[in-house]
């Protein structure tokens, strides 16, 4: 039970964490404009995630109420 | 995780946290405009501009430049001839002696040729040099807070700790976010929730970012200790043979020395020239840095010596195992390998790190020993355990 919890607090955390590694590593140890674009991009991912979470989270302090992303009644 | 294990790590973040966040944010305020020192130094630089030449020109014999080195500073002794191979620019650095230059760094005159036309781009005397740019200063911040090999040192501890601080906040990431969404910002709430869950998100997304800088600027600090390793167990088994010798009267074509360091190390490229007589190097060979082509391997920096007083190779030098360690940290942690898109990633990585550190620092001013949702995460856990550990009353 707490397994499947755990998959999902870290399912993103990891992802993130791991396409940054990539981005890192791609235009130290790739040649050629491939490997920047790609480390790019990697590396956009994770910026964009912040993005995206701070613009749901002034629709939520605007809106004033719960979205259905929000805390799991106990 | 039990309740005990979760306060215990809340402690290890919190107070390793709070000893590191000053020097940290002065840290990453520093280090926002250092990701651009080499456009900055351009910038106000002041030298003349590049002669515009068809591609494939060829660079200007080094030793011609040598000769108008010593004719415009007569009686100086050539120190270093710095060969860039991004830009076409050769850099000559001259001295009274290495005497006066071991005595102070700055007592030198540097001259930029076009290495394409040989043209003096700009030659500086002393006097002019003493102004130091602005990105040494940010730097000397940065690394070491002005105060050289103990700053280095210190600034170094406080490395670890921002590194111990990152593992213990994912830690106890794991039992805060148990009842909510990746990426949950409940701004509707009180403004202690909103940041608490902001500096959760912005602590987890660019966790790999932070730890891989933070790790590979402690490494940084310890290059001083690291080269001096070097220099007192490889260097000077190789250079025992060679001190007290003479300096050559005449030294052998500095041209010819690169050409014969190209020759026995064809996939290295030359970068930089250590004339003979330094009190690092020898006082009769040529010390020529070489480093690789590939992305990677043009940060591992490979030493070749050539014989001055007779022009010929005497031995291609390895590098130790931690020097190519701390090699390979320097671009990891500058950013500066991946064109100018990488360096933006970098500056607003580092922006939101400051967040973090700020968001960290308005949570622990609030009144409260813990945090708000501390009591909930705490009867989770108690929930969660089905073999029934003593339950404790949550703490208000």
């Amino acid at each position: 039970m707490s397994g499947r919890a755990d998959l999902r607090v870290w399912r993103w955390p990891v992802a993130l964490s791991v396409l940054i590694a990539v981005g890192l590593a791609a235009a130290l140890l790739g040649e050629g404009g491939a490997w920047w674009g790609l480390s790019w991009a990697a590396l956009a991912v994770p910026l964009a995630t912040i993005a995206v979470a701070l613009a749901r989270s002034r629709r939520r302090a605007r809106s004033g109420r719960s979205n259905a992303g929000a805390a799991r009644p106990s | 995780m039990t309740r005990a294990a979760l306060r215990k790590w809340f402690w290890v973040h919190k107070w390793t946290s709070l000893v590191c966040t000053a020097f940290l944010l002065l840290i990453c305020v520093t280090g926002l405009p250092l990701v651009f020192s080499d456009e900055i130094n351009d910038a106000l630089d002041g030298a003349l501009p590049y002669a515009a030449v068809p591609a494939g020109t060829p660079r200007v014999d080094l030793d011609h430049l040598i000769t108008a080195s010593r004719a415009r500073y007569p009686g100086e002794t050539v120190l270093f001839a710095a060969l860039l191979d991004d830009e076409p620019k050769v850099i000559v650095t001259l001295a009274p002696s290495w005497a006066a230059f071991v005595a102070d760094r700055h007592a030198v005159h540097r001259i930029q040729f076009d290495a394409h036309t040989g043209a003096v781009l700009k030659a500086s005397d002393p006097n002019q040099d003493a102004g130091v740019r602005v990105t040494d200063v940010l730097l000397s911040l940065h690394r070491d807070l002005f105060a050289a090999l103990p700053g280095e040192l210190f600034l170094g501890l406080i490395g670890l700790l921002f590194v111990a601080a990152i593992v213990s906040g994912v830690v106890v990431y794991g039992p805060f976010m148990r009842r909510l969404d990746f990426a949950t910002v409940r701004s509707e709430r009180s403004s202690r929730v909103k940041w608490l869950d902001l500096h959760n998100l912005l602590g987890i997304v660019p966790l790999m970012w932070m730890l891989v800088v933070g790790a590979t600027g402690v490494v940084n600090e310890l290059s001083t200790p690291l080269f001096g390793l070097w220099q007192i167990t490889d260097v000077k088994a190789m250079l025992a043979p060679m001190a007290g010798k003479p300096v050559p009267q005449q030294l052998s074509s500095p041209q010819a020395a690169i050409d014969v360091a190209r020759a026995a190390a064809p996939e290295m490229v030359p970068t930089s020239v250590v004339f003979p007589g330094s009190p690092f190097g020898s006082p009769y060979h040529y010390l020529i840095w070489t480093k690789g082509r590939s992305a990677l391997t043009s940060r591992l920096f490979s030493p070749i010596l050539v014989d001055a007083r007779d022009g010929k190779l005497a031995a291609v030098v390895m590098m130790p195992w931690y020097l190519r360690v701390l090699e390979v940290s320097r671009p990891l942690h500058f950013g500066d390998y991946g064109g100018w898109p990488l360096k933006i990633i970098w500056c607003l990585l580092d922006i939101v790190t400051i967040a973090v550190l700020g968001s960290g620092l308005y949570l622990w001013f609030g009144r409260r020993r813990l945090p708000p949702e501390f009591s909930e995460v705490e009867a989770d856990l108690a929930d969660s355990r089905v073999s029934g550990p003593l339950v404790e009353r949550a703490a208000e």
